[in-house]
């Protein structure tokens, strides 16, 4: 399973990569959606996989029991994923107040601060 | 948005998910759940209001602009460490009043303290600042469409 | 009017008596030092050392600096710049001061940079003119280059010696290493710009942008003659070779004629004065490349010398710029019965710059000769040419502009502070000049032992019979006066000559030009404001280093994996369809349903291997995402397919998505350490009371961490919400 989780996450990276430089931003979007899902799939697929129970402590004992999934990653992981959310909301802000004041969605037609005409 | 399915779903659904996202606050530190994910819940929450029954209300229902319960939080959080900081030379760490030792080494009395403090912070953070972008962004997009 | 104003120049003043004080001390031909630990780890030091040759600079720079302080003082009476201007000539004057007294390669070089720094700022000093600040900018770049330089040779004799002290590198000697050639070249480009030798002379005439008092004391007194003090201090550890002699001489030679030369050809007097400082810092060059003890003591007297007589030239000059209004040499007549303190400030000046006797320039041309001669006939030419055209200089600064008929009208009366310091020096040339054994055993011989390392006596006097140099100077004289007849042709040929060929001021324009282009051109290309090429270049550099480090070690197929089952295999599907999906639909809310099913296919992942918390924050997540586009949708365009396709783009991702899969493949070969996980694991209920270790570790033992993150929500939602509130602003196009 592993494997084949690697072979998925390139697959989610190659797509939201493409996305992202593709130039509009409803696409732009769906890709940083997508890249963060793949982010977190590589932290989570480095700290190892076991099909062993969470990292919960039972009522019985002091410590985790032996070969309890890693639980350093999941924290990493979940406060990656509410930060990615933020990202995520500010861009799609960002992309909202673009368009409305610009007119278009091509980023590449967004050169307010760059013009074309600059020497 | 005036689905009377919507709306009344949501009455029922809404004071749920609300006492569910405490709880699942509260329990978050020996079981699945957290600050992190019962501020999700609590803003889903909101969300659903604002969508059966308009801004406004939701709005009502939250009483404090939502940015002020994002601030408040992220206060909460501090103090917490500062906490830890005055009492056991340490920021941010960990501090339980009402925990009693036993004679025996085993540990009774209430698990309530900074931690419980920190994670009620995050708590708030999420909420406010969710529904603040949210109920903002919905109104960017415009009030024809409500 | 305040006497405030003079604060600056008695403070310079009583520096100047310190180091008067020294005078006997260093007479006796003792060295003063002392020395802090600054980075000892480095072995840097703050060590001075207060020999014959730092008193000197030392007495020139405090007691021209007082001269020159008062006479700003007066300058810019009323000018509410003045107090600007003499913070920053006080810190060049410190500057100067530390520079060279500074035993310490790395102190001296701090100096030195200190005094190109103020320099920049008192060439710019009229920063609302644009050739003021061009030419500032012109001194600081050719200056600083040649600092850099200058610490790449410092830096190599500090790597062979182990020392920082220039005493002890003089101790040593470098003229049979390796690295002799690369040290000295390094060494004479720093000391060639700051001196301002052919090929960087350029830059000094055009830091006559300055206000008077400015050059008259860096570019002619001091500052510029830094480089000159760096050749004689480090003579003892660099001079006396082949090279040494070769490079100083051909390029004083040359600077000393082009300077000379061109100071004919200026009108402007105060550039005729510029043009006649590149003389004498070419003669100071070329002397101390001769290298013999004869013209190392010609080119000490002659430092002297050249900063009286030139100091109170510049002076004198301002004195009529100030005064008439005009430093055109072509407009002022007479002017020296009006303005008879001027007058003879400029005569004294003069008549020491010709090197008439008794003042003492007579005795630094008679010394220049004896060197010269000493060495060879050409350059006794070279020095011959120079000096005849000093005679003709002088004649046409000190004659010119003060008899004849009045260009002018009653000049207005001088304040004291413009005049006294100027007389002073004229005074005192004449003085030195009549009376040469006040300096002779007491000044010149513990400078000539500090610069050639050996001890010495010396004598200095006016009259040594007919010998080379007396029949070399009275011919100097004639011809000068001679030729003099024939200034304006001469100054027409030479402005020919300048319009045909032009000067090397336009070759560093054009060099500074060209570089402007180069970056401009750089800059369009690659911040061009497509958001698009950025990303590509980005994710481009991304793929590359991470292949480039993937190639560096073997690529191993993992030996074995977790077993595939038939859910595993659908998970995968789903996310891998789903990405399929977001990227080729031109529906947007197939996208966002495609979006949904990748992190729902996620989320499974999470909840298989035993990540509850994790897979519940993903799916609350995934639903608000899902439902803020769907909100902000009704605001977007729709996605227009055909112009999405893109080669390159595609290439890239596919790319980088193979290097990501290769990479984890590979990280998964790695043994895992997991230390961190296992002390959480066993201490989580016993310190933090909490059965959840992820949410005691977000809470607890990384509570900093999740701190920053809940401030970063918070400010992410401050942000969009002020994007989203903002009111549309209609530009004016």
């Amino acid at each position: 399973m592993d494997i084949l989780l690697t072979l998925v996450t390139g697959v989610l990276v190659a797509g939201a990569s493409y996305l992202m430089m593709a130039g509009t931003l409803v696409r732009f979007l769906l890709g940083l959606v997508l890249i963060s899902n793949a982010v977190n799939l590589i932290i989570f697929v480095s700290g190892r996989l076991t099909y062993a129970g969470p990292p919960l402590i039972d009522s019985a004992s002091k410590t985790v029991a032996e070969g309890a999934a890693n639980s350093l990653p999941q924290a990493l992981i979940l406060t990656a994923i509410v930060i990615g959310f933020g990202l995520f909301a500010f861009t799609l802000a960002l992309s909202l107040r673009a368009y409305s004041q610009l007119g278009t969605d091509a980023a590449d037609e967004m050169r307010e601060a760059e013009p074309e005409d600059r020497t | 948005m005036n689905s009377l399915v919507l709306s009344t779903i949501t009455r029922i659904l809404a004071p749920l998910l609300l006492v569910f996202s405490v709880f699942i606050l509260l329990r978050g530190h020996n079981d699945p759940g957290g600050g992190f994910i019962g501020g999700l819940i609590a803003a889903i929450a909101f969300i659903l209001i604002s969508k059966a029954e308009g801004r406004r209300q939701a709005m009502v229902a939250l009483r404090v602009r939502p940015l002020s319960i994002a601030g408040t939080g992220l206060l909460m959080a501090i103090v917490a460490g500062f906490w830890g900081l005055i009492a056991k030379g340490a920021f941010l760490k960990g501090i339980w009043p009402l925990i009693v030792y036993n004679a025996d080494g085993s540990k009774g009395g209430l698990p309530i303290g900074s931690i419980l403090l920190f994670d009620l912070g995050v708590f708030l953070v999420v909420i406010g600042g969710v529904c603040g972008i949210f109920f903002n962004l919905e109104k960017a997009v415009g009030e024809d469409t409500d | 009017m305040s006497l405030l104003r003079f604060l600056p120049a008695v403070l310079s003043a009583l520096l100047f008596v310190a180091f008067a004080n020294q005078y006997p001390v260093i007479a006796r031909g003792d060295v003063l030092t002392v020395a802090w630990d600054w980075l000892p780890t480095l072995g840097v030091e703050l060590a001075f050392r207060l020999d014959g040759l730092s008193l000197l600079f030392a007495l020139l720079i405090t007691g021209i600096g007082a001269v020159i302080l008062s006479y700003a003082a007066d300058y810019f009476k009323t000018d509410p710049r003045r107090d600007r201007l003499q913070i920053l000539l006080g810190l060049f004057a410190l500057s100067m001061l530390g520079l060279v007294l500074s035993d310490d390669a790395i102190s001296l070089f701090l100096f030195w940079e200190g005094t190109t720094l103020t320099s920049f700022l008192l060439v710019g000093f009229d920063h609302h003119r644009d050739v003021a600040r061009r030419n500032a900018v012109q001194a600081l770049i050719i200056t600083g280059l040649g600092g850099l330089a200058l610490l790449i040779g410092l830096i190599t004799m500090h790597q062979i010696t182990g020392s920082w002290r220039m005493s002890d590198w003089n101790a040593a000697g470098f003229t049979d290493h390796a690295a002799y050639p690369m040290i000295l070249l390094a060494v004479l480009i720093g000391c060639f710009t700051k001196s301002a030798q052919f090929p960087f002379h350029y830059w000094l005439p055009n830091a006559m942008a300055a206000p008077t008092p400015v050059s008259a004391y860096l570019h002619s007194a001091t500052m510029v003659k830094a480089g000159i003090y760096l050749l004689l201090r480090l003579n003892p550890a660099l001079g006396g070779t082949e090279l040494w002699t070769m490079a100083l001489v051909t390029c004083g030679g040359i600077t000393m004629i082009l300077g000379s030369l061109w100071a004919l050809r200026q009108t402007d007097l105060k550039l005729m004065m510029a043009y006649t400082t590149l003389m004498a810092l070419g003669a100071l060059t070329l002397l101390i490349g001769l290298g013999s003890d004869k013209a190392l003591m010609a080119a000490i007297v002659f430092i002297l010398v050249h900063a009286l007589y030139k100091a109170a030239l510049f002076l004198s000059v301002g004195m009529m710029d100030k005064q008439v209004g005009t430093r055109d040499l072509r407009h002022i007549h007479g002017m020296g019965k009006s303005m008879p303190l001027a007058w003879a400030c400029a005569a004294l000046g003069a008549l020491s710059m010709a090197g008439i006797p008794p003042l003492i320039g007579f005795l630094g041309k008679e010394l220049i000769y004896t060197a010269t001669l000493g060495h060879s006939l050409w350059v006794s030419g070279v020095a011959l040419a120079a000096n005849v055209m000093m005679v003709m200089t002088a004649i046409a600064v000190a004659w010119g502009p003060f008899v004849g008929r009045a260009s002018h009208a009653q000049a207005k009366p001088m304040s004291v502070g413009l005049w006294w310091g100027t007389l002073v020096m004229g005074l005192l040339a004449l003085i030195l000049g009549s009376l040469p054994s006040l300096i002779d055993s007491s000044l010149v011989q513990p400078i000539l032992a500090a610069v050639t390392g050996r001890e010495q006596s010396v004598y200095l006097s006016l009259w040594h019979g007919i010998n080379g140099p007396l029949v070399l100077s009275v011919a100097t004289y004639a011809l000068g006066f001679v030729l003099y007849r024939f200034m304006p042709r001469i100054r027409a040929t030479l402005s020919d000559i300048e319009a045909r060929y032009g000067e090397m001021d336009n070759l560093y324009q054009w060099k500074l030009d060209s570089l402007h282009r180069v970056a401009g051109a750089t800059t369009r290309s690659l911040q061009n404001g497509r958001m698009t090429f950025y990303l590509r270049v980005t994710f481009g550099m991304l793929s590359l280093i991470l292949w480039a480090a993937l190639l560096d070690s073997p690529i191993r197929w993992p030996e074995q994996g977790l077993a595939l089952t038939w859910i595993d295999l659908i998970v995968g599907l789903l996310a891998v369809v789903g990405t399929w999906i977001v990227v080729r639909t031109e529906s947007r809310l197939i996208a966002i349903s495609a979006l949904g099913i990748v992190g729902a296919a996620v989320s499974i992942v999470f909840v298989m291997f035993g990540a509850i918390d994790v897979a519940m924050t993903q799916l609350l997540v995934d639903t608000l995402m899902v439902i803020f586009i769907a909100v902000a949708l009704v605001r977007l365009p729709r996605v227009k397919l055909s112009r999405l396709t893109n080669r390159v783009a595609g290439f890239i991702a596919i790319t980088l998505g193979a290097g990501v899969s290769v990479a984890m493949l590979a990280v998964l070969q790695v043994p895992m350490h997991l230390e961190l996980t296992e002390f959480f694991g066993q201490n989580s209920l016993t310190e933090a009371l909490g059965r959840n270790v992820v949410n005691v570790i977000l809470v607890d033992f990384r509570a900093m961490d999740t701190l920053g993150e809940i401030a970063v929500v918070v400010i992410a939602a401050l942000a969009a919400i002020a994007a989203l509130k903002s009111k549309p602003e209609h530009k004016s196009v």
